[in-house]
């Protein structure tokens, strides 16, 4: 009996992969499983030999055992996304392939998977979008902590159901060390995953720092069934956490016996069979969901799709080619024409015959089939041109004549006429027929033109004849019809009021007016509108209340005499209804529980904290032409103070043109009224908003260079922030506050974005991809931006040189020597390690291969210098991209120089990884053309 | 620590550059190098202000002479690059580096 450790056992699974025998790998994977059924690496690894063997439904049930176990399974859900994307199913891929890229944002081979179906579903709107869930990640990644937990709340709350991103906030609380609420998540993630590995691990460890020894090594051993190789804890494991490495880690690598040989999962038939809950299928995804809405909730498990027995699949012959292009459907033609040569697997739009054929027999047709066949089992006989019916004209017979056997398909269709004939006596006729039968039963009369003069009683409904004959030459739009049925016309009003049932009340101005009768109320009458009711006196002009000349509510007149009347004048500058505003105001206040008053309330509300009384109409007839220009309009005790309202409004313009704004328009609304000059003043005190940030309020009206904007002052006006300054200050040029800095372009033009000058200048400078300014000047101490956080970034960055984070001596473009002066420099000594690294460090960006030639020589010749390059080989891999193997491969060379293992590892798999997904991309790509 | 952070790094190499950040157009910090807590947070709300006017005015990047500082402000599409350098530091010089690292930054999200 031969026994291999599961180290090695798993690299000789990956290396089958590798060399394309995918039998073999998953026969060691079997091997591994017999020992370890859930190990969730050996899942994962036998999911991508069946994928590559192509057998992709054993390959997606092994991806969904893997995601049971570890959620964040990147390889599982790219796999899944492969195979969903092969099956067609590119929204599916697409979200697949979304978490994938959410779990870790920074790797690029999966930002480029997403970009790429995302373009395929999307066109030009197809991209990758920075989620919540991403972000929560690069927090994560970045070892922020509290952004990771806040981010992945967020995301839980749109979408709670991502378990990913449940794990993802467990482990970030777990690692700010707030364990109660790590312990509370990750057990929520194990009620549904009882096997997720992440959550166990953090929970082996909150209840080892708790000591909770008993419960520690429980979770830990569950832990271990899933991760025997110690992979997924080494991630978790931290440098400096000594005690927390050695407790998560491994001690030894277990062995697995060669020979045991593991019974892979019964396959399950394709059966009609929804409710295989006790199988250990995959857990179900909603491939409909969102992109971060894939969920893997184990409680809906996975069954396959289910043929409907009985019924042949759809094909294209079933409809035909003549009713569907190539170009409606979202395929290839190429694919189109390939899955016309595999009928078995055709997907196709069934007939209108296939689905009356496939309908449940006590199921109703619908459509006309339906129709037709209610008519038949309602007695109806089907239409027969050739009788039943009246004759048809001569226009009829030719195309009944002409119209083909009366095969169900080609029935013409049946002319109105026939219809009514064919209707069922019980049944009511539609249309103008049928309304004038329904109001032939209520006992109304038809419409008689001389219905004033001769009663409709007088003629029996219905008499077709005469009403041909009795046209009424009033009505000349209507046309004179032989028949009742052929008469088109509208009913007229009196009609419908004839026959509108008596309890009903009438619409339109008789309902009102019958509606004012009902109540008591009598017509108005021009020559009695002084005749004021004696129960409602006339209140004097004096009186604050009836002075708003609001349009009072209908009042609710008790008096049945002539004081029911509507006198116009009621409207006017007099009103006979007394209102108890305070009572109102309480009751609306009432009606809005927690909110502020709203609108005119608040415009009144806010008058009266100015003092200000409400405005009379009769104060404003009355006085307003009188008054001296400059003084408000409002008379006696309605005095405006204007003086408080404009409190601090010293400046003045003599831009008499300004109209006034909506706000001084919105108070003349409510009675504030203002003379020219105060509504000027009013308009030029608004707010400013963000927006006029972008006006060229500097270059327009005539400011120098010391005239500039206080940009804080004006953030603080758009964000609602108590500052008084208004424009009126911002366009004084007296102003005496002097901003501290203007900007200014190469040639010392002011940059502003009103200035035509400027435009053409950026757009030039911006063309060649230089700078660009803008001008605008702040306080920067108003921004927070004082000397001591300067002082402050300057010693962080100090502390990082000093830790050997970075070199900061690199000098900007244009401000030191070029690459070719390097160039230069190394050739004269080539030996000269700083002139080297300059070299290497200056090529990152132009000419990479070559940086990483210049790195790879101060690997190899300055051992010690290793750290020194560091930073810009990880600059290297950004610019280099798809060549970024090489630069891992050398990052992994200088990490174990230097004693760092697990960084080194890192790179080394990474270096891996690079290369295998892309590889893998190729072998799927290649085998599905 | 992730790719963005090491792009950052790259950025405070050079002589002069203080601190970067990557923020969002409202100013959510996405990452930071050589600046942490409230102050990353200050700079941040300064490139949001700095982002608006940049915005607003159609340029893609905006300097900011602060005293004792500037602050660069480059636009990406959905993210912003923001330097705090010496005021020494010429924008055309810096805005092309950073229009490198955005870049690289933003090509994880496009």
């Amino acid at each position: 009996m031969a026994e291999v450790l599961l180290t090695q056992a798993v690299n000789q699974a990956e290396e089958a992969i590798e060399s394309g025998n995918y039998g073999g790998a998953i026969e060691t994977c079997q091997r591994i499983l017999g020992q370890f059924p859930e190990f969730a690496g050996a899942h994962r690894i036998m999911a991508e030999a069946y994928a590559e063997q192509g057998d992709l439904e054993s390959a997606r049930e092994a991806f969904h055992r893997t995601l049971e176990r570890d959620p964040q399974s990147i390889p599982a859900h790219l796999g899944l996304g492969m195979l969903t994307e092969d099956a067609g199913d590119r929204e599916s891929a697409l979200a697949y392939f979304q978490v994938a890229w959410e779990i870790d944002p920074r790797r690029r081979d999966l930002r480029e998977q997403v970009s790429r179906i995302s373009q395929q579903l999307y066109g030009a709107d197809g991209r990758l979008y920075l989620t919540r869930a991403a972000l929560a990640s690069l927090h994560f990644h970045a070892g922020r902590w509290d952004r990771a937990v806040n981010e992945s709340a967020q995301v839980l709350q749109e979408f709670p159901s991502r378990i990913d991103v449940q794990v993802r906030l467990a482990e970030a609380l777990w690692r700010r060390g707030d364990d109660q609420q790590a312990k509370q998540v990750g057990a929520s993630i194990l009620r549904l995953l009882p096997s997720a590995v992440v959550p166990l691990l953090v929970l082996a460890d909150i209840y080892r720092h708790e000591g909770d020894r008993g419960a520690a090594a429980d979770y830990l051993k569950q832990a271990r069934n899933i991760d025997p190789d110690g992979v997924r804890a080494a991630d978790l494991i931290m440098v400096g956490f000594d005690d927390q490495a050695d407790f998560l880690s491994v001690d030894s690598i277990p062995t697995i016996d060669d020979q045991i040989v593991h019974e892979e999962p019964a396959r399950y038939a394709r059966a009609p069979d929804f409710s295989a809950a006790d199988t250990d299928e995959p857990a179900y995804v909603d491939h409909s969901a969102e992109p971060e809405d894939v969920v893997v909730p184990p409680e809906a498990p996975y069954s396959p799709p289910v043929e409907p027995q009985g019924v042949r699949p759809f094909s294209w012959d079933d409809i035909g080619d003549e009713d569907l292009e190539a170009s409606d459907l979202d395929v290839p033609a190429d694919d189109l024409a390939a899955d016309a040569t595999q009928p078995s697997t055709d997907f196709s739009l069934p007939t209108d015959e296939e689905l009356e054929r496939a309908r449940p027999s006590g199921e109703r047709p619908a459509g006309f089939t339906g129709m037709l066949n209610s008519l038949d089992s309602e007695g109806m006989q089907p239409f027969d041109p050739s009788g039943g019916g009246p004759e048809p004209s001569g226009a009829e017979q030719g195309s009944s004549g002409s119209a083909p056997e009366p095969d169900w398909m080609d029935m013409p269709l049946p002319t109105d006429e026939e219809l009514e004939q064919s209707r069922p006596k019980t049944e009511e006729l539609s249309s103008h027929s049928g309304v004038l039968d329904s109001l032939d039963l209520e006992g109304m009369e038809p419409f008689d033109p001389f219905g004033d003069e001769q009663p409709a009683q007088a003629r029996p409904a219905y008499e077709s004849s005469q009403a041909a004959e009795v046209a009424p030459e009033s009505e000349p739009e209507v046309a004179p019809a032989e028949d009742f049925m052929e008469d088109m016309s509208l009913p007229s009003d009196e009609e419908l009021e004839r026959a509108r049932p008596a309890d009903e009340r009438p619409a339109g101005f008789t309902g009102m007016l019958s509606s004012l009768d009902s109540e008591g109320m009598t017509p108005f009458d021009p020559e009695g509108a002084t005749d004021l009711p004696p129960e409602l006196p006339i209140e004097s002009g004096d009186d604050p209340i009836s002075g708003h000349g609001v349009s009072e509510p209908e009042p609710e007149v008790e008096s049945e005499e002539s004081g029911g009347a509507i006198d116009l004048s009621d409207m006017g500058e007099e009103s006979p209804f007394q209102i108890d505003w305070s009572q109102i105001d309480g009751e609306i206040e009432e009606a809005i529980p927690g909110e502020m008053p709203r609108g005119y309330t608040d415009d009144l509300r806010g008058l009266d904290d100015f003092g200000l009384e409400p405005f009379s109409f009769e104060d404003l007839s009355a006085e307003a032409p009188e008054e001296p220009a400059g003084e408000e309009v409002v008379a006696g005790a309605d005095e405006l103070d204007l003086d408080r309202l404009t409190a601090g409004w010293d400046q003045e313009s003599d831009d008499s043109s300004l109209p006034p704004s909506p706000d001084v328009e919105e108070l003349d609304s409510v009675g504030v009224t203002f003379d020219e000059e105060q509504a000027r003043e009013f308009s030029e005190t608004e707010l400013l908003s963000a927006d006029r940030l972008n006006e060229p309020s500097a270059a327009e009206s005539g400011l120098t260079a010391g005239e500039d904007w206080e940009l804080d002052e004006l953030l603080s006006s758009a964000e609602g922030v108590g500052d008084e300054w208004g424009a009126s200050d911002i366009a004084d040029p007296g102003m005496p506050e002097t901003p501290e800095t203007l900007l200014f372009d190469d040639t010392g033009h002011e940059l502003s974005t009103g200035d035509e000058d400027v435009h053409e200048a950026v757009s030039s400078v911006g063309a060649s991809g230089t700078s660009r300014v803008v001008g605008i000047s702040v306080s920067p101490e108003r921004l927070g931006l004082d000397e001591s956080l300067v002082s402050r970034v300057r010693q962080m960055k100090q502390t990082l040189i000093e830790q050997g984070r970075i070199g900061g001596k690199v000098l900007l473009p244009g401000t030191g020597a070029s690459i070719e002066s390097l160039r230069r420099a190394v050739e004269n000594e080539p030996a000269h390690i700083q002139h080297r690294i300059a070299l290497a460090s200056a090529l990152v960006q132009e000419h990479p291969d070559d940086a990483l030639e210049q790195f790879r020589w101060v690997y190899r010749n300055a051992p010690d210098h290793g750290v020194e390059i560091v930073k810009d080989l990880g600059r290297l891999i950004d610019v280099m991209r798809e060549r970024e193997v090489g630069v891992h491969r050398l990052l992994g060379a200088l990490y174990r120089r230097h004693g760092d293992w697990l960084a080194a590892a890192n790179h080394y798999e990474e270096s891996l990884t690079s290369k295998r997904g892309s590889s893998a991309e190729r072998i799927v790509r290649g085998r599905h053309g | 620590m992730g790719a963005m952070d090491d792009q950052l790094l790259g950025l405070l190499e050079y002589e002069g550059v203080l601190c970067a950040l990557v923020t969002t157009p409202d100013g959510l910090i996405v990452a930071a190098a050589g600046i942490e807590g409230d102050d990353a947070e200050v700079i941040g709300a300064a490139g949001s202000t700095l982002w608006s006017t940049v915005d607003a005015a159609n340029e893609p990047s905006g300097s900011l002479d602060v005293g004792s500082a500037s602050i660069h402000l480059l636009r990406g599409g959905e993210l912003s690059l923001v330097v705090l350098s010496d005021p020494s530091v010429p924008h055309e010089s810096i805005i092309p580096l950073m229009a490198g690292a955005l870049d690289n930054v933003s090509g994880v999200f496009s």
